[in-house]
């Protein structure tokens, strides 16, 4: 076998073509996946049970089932339904992008809240306590104590999940889209030149994770510089 | 003690009950993706719901059987994972 | 003595609390006068916590009844976030907020709770972390203060609240021993203008100088409430002169 650099250097800036949709699907979902995540974490830790277990089993559901599996119920499931094609939201629906956002963003959605939930907890019981004793309301203590907190202790585990997004984005070609990994198997189709094509395809999604783990490394030292303990100056 | 014995009496009795939900939550992952084998055209449960499709002409409905057999092994696997940190938490629980 | 010196702050009359079958509190029965201090003392487990947990409603009491400056504890958030404007209280593990500056941590319930502007919020900070003497670590974070200097941050916290009580829950036992007295000194000061306060503490020195009365704890009673002269140097009860020969023998 012959491994052709040639192609790699023509075929490269074809696949950028698609880094445009990667990031569209990636930032859209993920804003909506973790605007999904805050109402089910708001449900969760509600301490009422009617909203408790639905949230519970919506995230039980989308994280016991497989991301490609959600995909296709949208984009080939739906359609097969009157009231859908019907329906105000057809117009998103019709489209294999509407589709993959609205998938993926469910799917993050419930990953997500369970990292959220996981911040939640780990603040320490006595810092609400300290908001209790000086007359703060629930609301205060949420908004200016939890919050806070548990958005810095979340952010690790948020930012693999924004990694793992950025992964499931590829199966959006399995549904049409000539996202970056939809291009490539394109190219695949026509050059009988998978190596070539998948392993710059693979370099490609590993910059781009490099980079997401900078930026949340950047945005942890800025949330988290309340923990560095200075060299005390006298 | 021996570094042997040490690692055989003391670190893996210890290390596998810390190390077993991260590993029952990367066992979760590793049956959903095995969904994504039927992209290069394996005989496995996401393929053969693709046929039944073109036989049936419902894929809402096969798709969300598939769903339910992967939900059903997610299941069996967290219990399992469950049952098996209990037994190895007999050891920290405090006294009542 | 005149009228408002004379006045109740505090009345708990049958008060029992549990904790699932555990019985934290039985039949307490206490009255603080305003301007007294009283220190609480006893055993781990005896429930001095818990007394003063319920005083402002950290913890919920299970019978009997407490009034604060006459209003009663219950269920209605509103009473109680009333009533917790009007009492501080100083933990154990100090519970700074520790994404907040020290100043942001003074003026943030003034501003939400006690509704008070920026600017008032702040002068009435920097007005009392010049009076725990620490006037200088105004814009640092928690973590990068000692110890010491954490708990004076917190006790300046409560105190901005402008309350009319102060409850102390252990507020030297997470202390390094150096840094116990710095703390003590501020709690000394603190008594000194007046101020009505229940410490729960071991540094029977503090009572000593400071309680107008030491109350005694074992196993969810008062067992016995005397001026610390009387206390020290006459105890009634045997488990009393027990714990004191434990915590008086080093």
């Amino acid at each position: 076998m012959s491994f052709d650099l040639h192609l790699i250097v023509e075929s490269l800036p074809v696949m950028m073509m698609g880094l445009g949709i990667t990031i569209k699907l990636l930032i859209i979902s993920g804003v909506l996946g973790l605007v999904l995540a805050i109402f089910l974490l708001l449900m969760r830790i509600s301490g009422k049970w009617y909203l408790n277990f639905p949230a519970q089993m919506y995230i039980y559901v989308f994280r016991g089932t497989p991301i490609l599996v959600q995909i296709f119920i949208v984009y080939y499931g739906l359609p097969q339904f009157e009231v859908v094609r019907d329906s105000v939201f057809w117009p998103i629906l019709r489209e294999p992008t509407g589709c993959a956002i609205l998938a993926l963003s469910l799917n993050t959605g419930a990953y997500v809240s369970e990292i959220l939930r996981g911040g939640v907890l780990g603040v320490s019981k006595g810092l609400l306590e300290a908001g209790s004793a000086l007359g703060m309301s629930a609301y205060h203590k949420f908004v200016y104590i939890t919050a806070p907190i548990a958005t810095r202790l979340a952010l690790p585990a948020y930012s693999n999940d924004v990694i793992s997004l950025l992964k499931s984005t590829a199966l959006a070609s399995t549904i049409t889209i000539a996202d970056m990994t939809g291009i490539a198997r394109t190219i695949v189709a026509d050059t009988y030149a998978p190596y070539e094509i998948f392993i710059s395809l693979a370099i490609v999604y590993l910059i781009f994770t490099f980079g997401i783990q900078k930026l949340f490394g950047l945005i942890e030292r800025y949330l988290g510089r309340y923990t560095i303990r200075e060299q005390p100056h006298e | 003690m021996s570094d042997f014995q040490t690692f055989i009496y003391v670190r893996i009795p210890e290390m596998w009950r810390l190390a077993l939900p991260p590993f029952g939550n990367h066992m979760l992952s590793l049956i959903k993706d095995t969904a994504l084998i039927s992209i290069i055209g394996l005989n496995e449960t996401m393929f053969v719901a693709k046929q039944a499709i073109t036989v049936t002409g419902e894929p809402f409905t096969m798709y969300i059987v598939v769903g339910a057999i992967y939900l059903g092994f997610s299941t069996i696997v967290t219990l399992f994972v469950m049952g098996v940190e209990k037994f190895g938490e007999r050891t920290t629980v405090g006294a009542k | 003595m005149n009228d408002s010196t004379n006045k109740t702050l505090i009345t708990m009359e049958g008060v029992t609390k549990f904790f699932g079958p555990f019985q934290a509190l039985k039949n307490i029965n206490l009255k603080v006068r305003k301007g007294e201090k009283i220190v609480v003392c006893g055993p781990s487990g005896s429930g001095k916590s818990t007394l003063i947990r319920c005083i402002n409603r950290l913890e919920k009491h299970n019978e009997g009844q407490i009034l604060i400056d006459g209003k009663e504890l219950t269920d209605q958030v509103k009473d109680i976030n009333a009533v917790r404007r009007e009492v501080g209280m100083v933990f154990q593990s100090f519970n700074l907020f520790p994404h907040m500056t020290i100043l942001k941590n003074l003026m943030l319930a003034q501003q939400l709770v006690r509704k008070i502007s920026k600017t008032e919020a702040k002068d009435t900070a920097i007005k009392y972390l010049e009076r725990v003497k620490i006037p200088e670590q105004a814009e640092k974070y928690p973590i990068q203060l000692s110890g010491g200097q954490q708990q004076r941050v917190a006790i300046a916290r409560a105190l901005c609240m402008k309350p009319k009580i102060m409850l102390f829950d252990e507020p030297t036992s997470a202390l390094d021993p150096e840094m116990i007295n710095e703390v003590l000194e501020v709690m000394v000061d603190l008594a000194k203008e007046g101020m009505t306060m229940i410490c729960v503490t071991h540094e029977m020195g503090f009572a000593r100088s400071v309680a107008d009365r030491v109350i005694f704890m074992d196993m969810g009673e008062i067992i016995e409430e005397a001026p610390p002269k009387e206390f020290f140097n006459n105890p009634q009860n045997t488990r009393t002169r027990n714990f004191l020969s434990q915590i008086l023998s080093h």
